[in-house]
């Protein structure tokens, strides 16, 4: 039943109109915070959801989806309407995740993060965010997700996050392209080759 | 065959983790803290905000430092500067008045000595580079102790020092 009422959160999300969202943007611009606490219902879901599967990490996503939020906030005025409202924050977000690794990655050797996450100072976000595995999902299920996870760590950012953004988060590969910065043909062959290691690297729990 | 047709498909399991969301309590305290972090940010200097208020302090010392830096190296002459010709009379002639004004306190001193005096200055310009350049002025007095005064306006030398270099 959550699962339901999430989807339809979901779809929501997805068809409301662009000029609503633009006219919500021009709103938060001009002082009315109501519109950005809309604006951050809309999409706070898919950004989370987007972040977490590039970082595997409750903590480090719940932060990162407050700083995009922060971060957008700032800069609404730089949105020129160009592309839509959720490809740009989708890029703030995405960057900050991507940028996020290679920190945490640079200094893993000199500190002791792993083991100061396991008691983050975050507890009561931690809690909050570890899902319902009993009463939601199957214990296989929840096997799967973490099989899933491990070979999604295995890719790099960049295959991960395009992965992530297409095959769980739907988007076309135009929009993944102005996210990543790159061109459509990139994002295929990321795609292909990141599928390809995954489906070897996840042989015995999947469909050959 | 049944093992492989019971197993999901690699995009169906990628689609699974679309639902793998918190509950609505973590949706509650993240949407609080944002809107916490997004009104507190609001009274944060912006980025070049940032930089307004330590550069009233910083332009001036700037500022002062890059006029002491210009009035210093436009009073030494560079020794990579090019080689000016020797027969320029507007330099010289500007440098006779520099020179006049330089000398004017001794002359105001001779002056006070109710001497006769004619002052020719000359100005002989060979090379920046070269350290035999030299601006010489010559005091001749009505009377016997006529003096000679020699100031080499290379790096050697301060105007400072001009006092230093007049023999009698």
């Amino acid at each position: 039943m959550q699962i339901a009422a999430k989807d339809n959160n979901v779809v929501t999300e997805v068809s409301l109109h662009p000029d609503e969202v633009y006219d919500l943007v021009t709103l938060a611009l001009d002082g009315d915070f109501s519109a950005f606490d809309k604006i951050m219902s809309l999409y706070k879901e898919r950004l989370y959801s987007v972040i977490y599967n590039i970082t595997f990490n409750h903590n480090d996503a719940a932060d990162l989806t407050q700083e995009t939020f922060v971060k957008a906030f700032r800069s609404l005025s730089k949105f020129k309407r160009k592309s839509s409202f959720f490809t740009w924050i989708y890029r703030i977000g995405v960057n900050m995740a991507l940028s996020h690794l290679k920190k945490k990655k640079a200094r893993k050797f000199f500190s002791f993060d792993q083991l100061i996450n396991g008691e983050s100072h975050h507890k009561e976000i931690s809690n909050l965010a570890t899902p319902e595995k009993s009463s939601v999902k199957s214990t296989l299920l929840n096997e799967l997700h973490e099989k899933l996870n491990e070979a999604l760590s295995e890719l790099s950012d960049k295959h991960r996050t395009i992965v992530v953004l297409f095959e769980i988060d739907g988007l076309s590969h135009k929009e993944i392209a102005t996210i990543m910065k790159c061109t459509e043909g990139t994002v295929r062959s990321r795609l292909h080759y990141a599928k390809l290691q995954l489906q070897s690297l996840l042989g015995d729990y999947i469909k050959n | 065959m049944n093992t492989n047709q019971s197993k999901p498909s690699l995009e169906a399991l990628l689609q699974s983790k679309k639902y793998d969301l918190p509950s609505d309590d973590f949706w509650n305290v993240l949407q609080d803290r944002v809107k916490g972090k997004a009104l507190a940010s609001l009274s944060e200097p912006s980025f070049p905000q940032r930089f307004i208020k330590p550069s009233f302090v910083f332009l001036p010392v700037l500022a002062l430092a890059f006029f002491y830096s210009l009035s210093f190296y436009s009073d030494t002459p560079s020794l990579s500067s090019p080689t000016i010709s020797i027969a320029d009379t507007s330099i010289t002639a500007n440098l006779q008045e520099k020179g006049s004004s330089q000398d004017f306190k001794i002359i105001q001193d001779l002056e006070s000595l109710d001497h006769d005096y004619t002052n020719t200055t000359s100005v002989v310009f060979l090379s920046l580079n070269d350290k035999s350049s030299y601006a010489e002025t010559n005091l001749e007095l009505s009377h016997e102790n006529s003096f000679e005064i020699q100031y080499l306006s290379n790096f050697d030398h301060l105007q400072d020092d001009l006092l230093s270099q007049y023999t009698f």
